[in-house]
């Protein structure tokens, strides 16, 4: 179905590649190497020493050893990627999500060793890495933002300036940063001046960088975002949005597509500009636009993810489209063909994190109508220390929102894993909260009622 | 004047691939000779392969030998192994020599990064498991020792 997206009904029709090194670990890389197998193209796997067993270094045609556990002499060691990328005759990369999928530097290094990176250019990648950068950019192409400060802020005298104008509450943030570090809620003058320095120390203890910027702060929006396509030749479109408000410290848990909380009217026009945006940005690939939404149906960019996202599954399911085959073909050189590209029914993902390491003794993974694991587990495996502690996403897809809730919490009941603990107990209490099914929780929602039953 | 036969210029070539240079230009007089490498070409060949599923072929990659030993010197970065400084230069070790821990014993490349491949234990190089200018990856076994 992927290729009613195109100018051409064979979108592709002789592979600028033959052999795609997956430069990544667990499900994605699965999935990845799932999607080349289809599609005739070979694959070859790039493990640490960890992941020596792993269900990617099985599937693949090809599988090499790129270092230690440590992941830094590993799966963000560029030179060792590109070596494995020489050694196998691969000419090209997909990155995945996480490790160098967003990295200008692997991306410029693929550039200059002749090997096609599954994605956009570094400079693209740089512009929107840039948190401000980004946020100016896409302003001008049309998309709104929240206030913000116009330049980087170095000193305190500075930032109290800049909140006058903006109007509190403000979060101050670490121009470089992410995850949390140097970021801070500021309500009023007084604020500022207790926790700018702080977060300024903690920005550059993190990032080596004490360049702040100041943007208005949303108390309690929900997160919904935009996945969008784009060729070579400037045609952009939009694949439909998600909610994805449903976090933990920042993390995602639950996903769902469409975000039913958006009215069509406004639905409509986000995906219109989004798509427009993304058009003059020389992108190529895939990738998401995440937005604040308030209630009152207004909207604002928060920042471009330059790559496949993990939760992509709900938007294959409700559009019919293999993101992955999607991703290859705009690499490949294929041109689409701009299109309101129509959705159906209803998708949500679950997130399944081992809590603790160690041996799966035991598993039975769910099943029935409408449901997708995305996995990478297998009985007997053993999951590492070392990484993300992500090991399954469960998707179930249906015609409307309340029976694929219904059957998610069949589904999750269903689910055994056995010798390492999870959040399958804490997936399924969300699922039967009341401020889930009726969507009136915010991104702060799950860190607050974490944080009640703490209390009690 | 140079003697403009085969082998001076195969010799050129064999310089460019060592160096990994993309182009080399040698002039005497008016005589010159310039060799160039396609710039698609990289220092080992990548040969496009159809899909084989489920049967592994390593075209670059050196063949990993069922090793009866654990005592062998493993590589200790993925990249293309040379068991001499130089291609003028003798090999590092050769099956008899006595090695002391701390020795080279050969060298690998990664992306114009050279790292020595260091003994980590005394011993008697018993065989060298991986040719000159093959692939190793991370932690292959590259010298048994008795």
């Amino acid at each position: 179905m992927t290729s009613r997206l195109f100018k051409l009904n064979n979108s592709v029709s002789k592979w600028p590649f033959h052999k795609v090194l997956v430069a990544n670990r667990g499900e994605i890389a699965v999935r990845i190497i799932r999607t080349c197998r289809v599609l005739g193209l070979a694959t070859v796997a790039v493990y640490s020493e960890t992941d020596a067993k792993s269900l990617a270094v099985q599937l693949a045609d090809q599988a090499v050893c790129i270092g230690p556990d440590n992941v830094n002499a590993s799966y963000l060691n560029i030179a060792a990627i590109i070596s494995a990328a020489q050694l196998t005759g691969a000419d090209a990369i997909h990155p995945g999500y996480g490790f160098l999928s967003e990295s200008p530097d692997f991306a410029d290094a693929c550039l200059k060793n002749g090997i096609k990176l599954i994605g956009p250019s570094g400079d693209v990648m740089r512009l929107l890495g840039d948190k401000e950068q980004a946020r100016m950019t896409v302003a001008k192409a049309g998309l709104p933002v929240v206030k913000g400060s116009s330049t980087t802020i170095d000193s305190l005298a500075e930032a109290l300036q800049e909140a006058q104008e903006i109007g509190y509450p403000i979060m101050v943030k670490a121009s470089a940063g992410g995850g949390g570090k140097g970021m801070r809620i500021v309500n009023s003058p007084d604020e500022m001046a207790a926790k700018f320095t702080v977060a300024q120390d903690e920005a550059k203890a993190a990032f080596g960088s004490g360049q702040m910027y100041l943007e208005q702060y949303l108390a309690n929006p929900r997160h919904i975002e935009v996945q969008i396509a784009a060729d070579r030749y400037g045609n952009a479109i939009a694949l439909g949005e998600r909610d994805c408000t449903i976090q933990a410290r920042h993390q995602k848990v639950m996903e769902e597509a469409p975000a039913v909380v958006v009215p069509a009217r406004i639905r409509d026009e986000m995906l219109r500009r989004s798509a427009d945006a993304v058009a003059q940005l020389n992108y190529e690939g895939v990738g998401t636009i995440e937005f604040l939404y308030n209630h009152d149906g207004s909207y604002y960019f928060m920042e471009m993810n330059t790559r496949i996202q993990v939760e992509h599954p709900i938007t294959e399911m409700i559009t019919d489209v293999d993101l992955v085959e999607l991703q290859l073909r705009l690499a490949a050189g294929a041109e689409l063909e701009p299109q309101l590209v129509a959705t159906h029914g209803f998708a949500l993902e679950c997130r399944i994190n081992a809590l603790t390491p160690g041996r799966i003794t035991g598993l039975h993974l769910p099943g029935g109508q409408g449901v997708r694991v995305d996995t990478a587990i297998y009985q007997g495996y053993v999951v590492p220390n070392s990484y993300d502690g992500m090991i399954a996403k469960i998707i179930v897809y249906g015609d409307r929102r309340q029976r694929v809730l219904q059957q998610m919490q069949a589904v999750i009941d269903e689910t055994v894993i056995t010798g390492i603990q999870t959040n399958l107990g804490l997936l399924a209490q969300i699922l039967k909260e009341p401020s889930f099914q009726r969507l009136t929780a915010t991104v702060n929602w799950l860190d607050d009622l974490q944080k009640k039953s703490n209390d009690k | 004047m140079i003697d403009l036969d085969t082998k001076n210029i195969e010799e050129l070539i064999k310089l460019l691939k060592e160096n990994d240079l993309t182009e080399l230009e040698y002039e005497k007089g008016d005589e010159r000779i310039c060799v160039k490498r396609s710039a698609s070409e990289s220092f080992t060949q990548p040969v496009s392969v159809a899909p084989q599923h489920g049967n592994p072929s390593h075209h670059i990659m050196a063949p990993k030998e069922v090793v009866t030993s654990s005592n062998t010197i493993n590589a200790p970065t993925i990249g293309v192994f040379y068991t001499a400084k130089s291609p003028q230069d003798p090999p590092y070790v050769k099956p008899g020599d006595h090695i002391k821990q701390g020795d080279v014993v050969g060298v690998i490349e990664a992306m114009k990064v050279f790292t020595n491949v260091v003994a980590d234990r005394d011993g008697i190089v018993e065989k060298v498991l991986v040719n000159n200018e093959e692939g190793v990856e991370y932690d292959q076994p590259l010298i048994q020792i008795k």
